[in-house]
């Protein structure tokens, strides 16, 4: 089955962001965060979200039929 | 704001709450507990480096020793130290002397040498201090620690903050989405809900087709396209005929079982764009959006070829039959409303004409505007003057003399000009009307009858009476004081009722007629021929003519068979003793050919068409005497 998209460019745009900046706080700099754990959960869901934007599908919206890109197809 | 957002947005908030509520008290624990940790830290630091001085002075007994030692280096606290004697002087400090000075007479002293640490709070320039004091073992000197408060918090807070930080946001972040899968799981279910009530709302529960609310709504849709596009739209309405018979005899079962089984046809025979519904009972009603006039008859013959397959119910071949109204919007109706009322009159006409499909006829509707219109305008004619009458002689077949005149009702409407007497004379009947229209004709007729006589003129007159007036009780009295009034005499007047009047309400036919006849008045029968009457019955009435109707005068000379009627009608008549008037004689051969049946009367265009009073007077006038020399 071939995986519909149902990210739009504006939703992925900020999901990329946001998970790049998780990632920075939550691996490469612990000035702000310095604990550990905290750093790595922040961390894991900035991959998430990243990976999320790059694939542009999202289960969550998936599972509630919900779709940020336009209906123009 | 829709539900689904409702409830994403109080979960949300329910969960900043929670996490705040956490966060503060995370915050005071951690605050209190530190603050304990800090005193504790302090007193132990205090203690320790007391005995390490203690060690120290006992070796170098030196109050310069000591104050060059005290100081403390740690990179996580920030310690002041002060040397104070018994008598609170300070004798050394580590730094800022300000403070020193500041403290001097409120520090707490342990009591005695050896002593533990003693703890406790200090507040200088605003800032609180922890504060722990030991004496130095072999010396009179204490050795006393200061350290601004919340030293220690810091590192515990920090972590805490950040841990609370983002497990609050990773909770906030799942909360959200458990939100919007709740939220929705919520929505769908209550959507599912509504859609069934909707659908149980709007469908019929046997035969699961559209009700009569779902057709009004699908019909009104329809009629908003057509405005745009101006297509028409067709309503058609069925009936099965006898159903009532189905049931009572078969059983509601049974019924019910040929109900779903036409449904079924229904659903799968038609088209898909047009809305089959049952409206109740036995009642179908489909709207064809955008159709024609052929397609409307294509709808309605498929519909006659659905009900022509027998129905199989309980090993049972059932056949039943439909009525069928059509009403199209526009040409009938403006709303969906008025065209289910229209298409209600056009299926009820097809049931009572047996026709099987009928279209609606405002003509024949007696609800639609302009009958209604007229039916109240027939009320005020006679108030306004536009009533009048015209008189048509009757001749003597034999004689060739004018004998009398029948008097015919016109109606000049004011917008309609002339309305013909079969048109508003049933809508006169519908309302009370009819009595004084009567009364006026009969009361009209006697006065011209009198002023004929007065005029030397022997002739008598004849009104029409309509059925409905032969129920008055009244009538015979009316007319008897109306010919007592002019001086007229009663055998100088004729009633014409028609035979199907008289045979509608046989008893009270019989009352009036009777009555009228005892006053000495002349009954006639109307239109014989056309209406279905029984002889039998006939033969007892206190008939003194009939009329035979001008349909089958007019053809008698072309079709036989019309002539065979009339001659055996003279021919009955006059065995039964009964006077023959034929009408509508339109030209002399007609006459001749009567006149050798021995027909006792005639009246028709050959003599005159009819005429107002005055116009007959003189048509009289000229013709009397003609008539009576060709005799």
């Amino acid at each position: 089955m071939r995986i519909r998209r149902n990210v739009g460019p504006l939703d992925r745009a900020l999901r990329f962001g946001l998970g790049v900046v998780f990632i920075y706080l939550g691996f490469y700099d612990a000035s702000l965060i310095r604990d550990p754990l905290s750093g790595a959960l922040l961390g894991a869901m900035g991959v998430m979200l990243v990976f999320i934007a790059i694939i542009a599908w999202c289960p969550f919206y998936h599972l509630i039929g919900f779709n940020s890109l336009s209906e123009r197809t | 704001m829709s539900l689904r957002q409702t409830l994403l947005a109080s979960f949300v908030g329910l969960i900043v709450l929670t996490l705040l509520v956490f966060g503060y008290s995370a915050y005071q624990i951690a605050q209190r507990s530190s603050t304990d940790t800090e005193t504790e830290l302090l007193a132990q630091l205090n203690h320790e480096r007391s005995l390490e001085l203690a060690t120290e002075y006992r070796k170098h007994p030196a109050l310069s020793y000591l104050r060059e030692h005290i100081g403390v280096d740690r990179e996580d606290i920030r310690v002041l130290t002060l040397l104070v004697d018994q008598s609170h002087r300070i004798l050394g400090a580590s730094s800022d002397a300000r403070l020193a000075a500041l403290a001097t007479d409120r520090l707490p002293m342990p009591e005695g040498t050896g002593a533990g640490p003693q703890t406790g709070e200090i507040n200088l320039n605003g800032q609180a201090y922890t504060l722990a004091a030991t004496s130095i073992t072999g010396s009179p000197y204490t050795l006393v620690f200061l350290s601004p408060r919340g030293f220690a918090a810091h590192g515990a807070l920090s972590q805490l903050a950040s841990r609370l930080g983002v497990t609050g946001l990773i909770i906030a972040w799942i909360a959200v989405w458990i939100g919007l899968v709740i939220s929705t799981a919520v929505a769908r279910r209550l959507k599912a809900h509504t859609d069934k009530l909707r659908h149980q709302a709007t469908h019929d529960a046997l035969t699961d087709l559209p009700n009569r609310l779902s057709l009004l709504e699908n019909l009104n849709a329809a009629i908003e396209t057509s405005r745009e596009s101006g297509r028409t739209v067709a309503l058609i309405l069925m009936d099965l005929d006898r159903f009532k018979d189905i049931n009572d005899t078969l059983g509601h079962d049974t019924g019910d079982i040929l109900i779903k089984q036409l449904a079924d046809r229904l659903r799968i025979r038609l088209w898909d764009g047009d809305t089959v519904a049952r409206l109740g009972g036995d009642e179908f009603g489909l709207v064809l959006p955008m159709a024609s006039s052929a397609d409307t008859r294509l709808v309605v013959n498929k519909l006659r070829s659905i009900l022509a397959e027998p129905f199989k119910v309980h090993n049972l071949s059932l056949t039943t039959d439909a009525s069928i109204g059509v009403a199209l919007f526009p040409a009938h109706a403006g709303d969906a409303v008025s065209l289910m009322r229209c298409v209600e009159t056009a299926m009820y006409r097809a049931k009572s004409t047996r026709r099987g499909y009928e279209i609606y006829d405002p003509a024949n509707d007696p609800y639609s505007v302009e009958r209604l219109k007229l039916t109240a305008d027939v009320g005020h004619a006679l108030v306004r003057g536009e009533l009048f009458l015209v008189y048509q002689p009757k001749i003597d077949v034999a004689t060739g003399n004018c004998t009398g005149a029948e008097a015919l009702l016109r109606w000049k409407h004011p917008e309609h000009g002339f309305v013909p007497p079969d048109k508003f004379i049933p809508l006169a009947e519908q309302t009370s009307a009819i009595k004084d229209i009567t009364h006026w004709t009969v009361n009209v007729a006697i006065a011209q009858c009198r002023a004929w006589h007065d005029a030397g003129f022997p002739l008598s007159v004849a009104v029409n009476l309509s059925a409905t007036m032969l129920h008055d009780t009244s009538l015979a009295d009316r007319i008897g004081s109306l010919l007592h009034n002019h001086g007229v005499a009663p055998e100088c007047l004729q009633l014409e009722i028609t035979e199907t009047a008289i045979m509608l309400d046989r008893e009270s036919a019989f009352e009036t007629l009777k009555a009228l006849s005892d006053l000495g008045v002349r009954l006639s029968i109307d239109d014989f021929g056309t209406g279905y009457s029984s002889l039998a019955y006939l033969r007892k009435l206190p008939v003194s003519e009939i009329k035979i109707d001008k349909s089958f005068v007019m053809h008698m000379l072309d079709n036989e068979n019309d002539a065979t009627i009339v001659y055996a009608l003279i021919d009955l008549a006059h065995r039964i003793n009964l006077r023959v008037v034929a009408e509508g004689v339109e030209s002399e051969a007609i006459l001749a050919a009567l006149a050798s049946k021995h027909c006792d009367e005639s009246q028709g265009y050959y003599f005159s068409r009819p005429l107002p009073a005055e116009d007959f007077a003189k048509w009289y006038l000229r013709a009397a005497p003609r008539r009576l020399a060709s005799a």
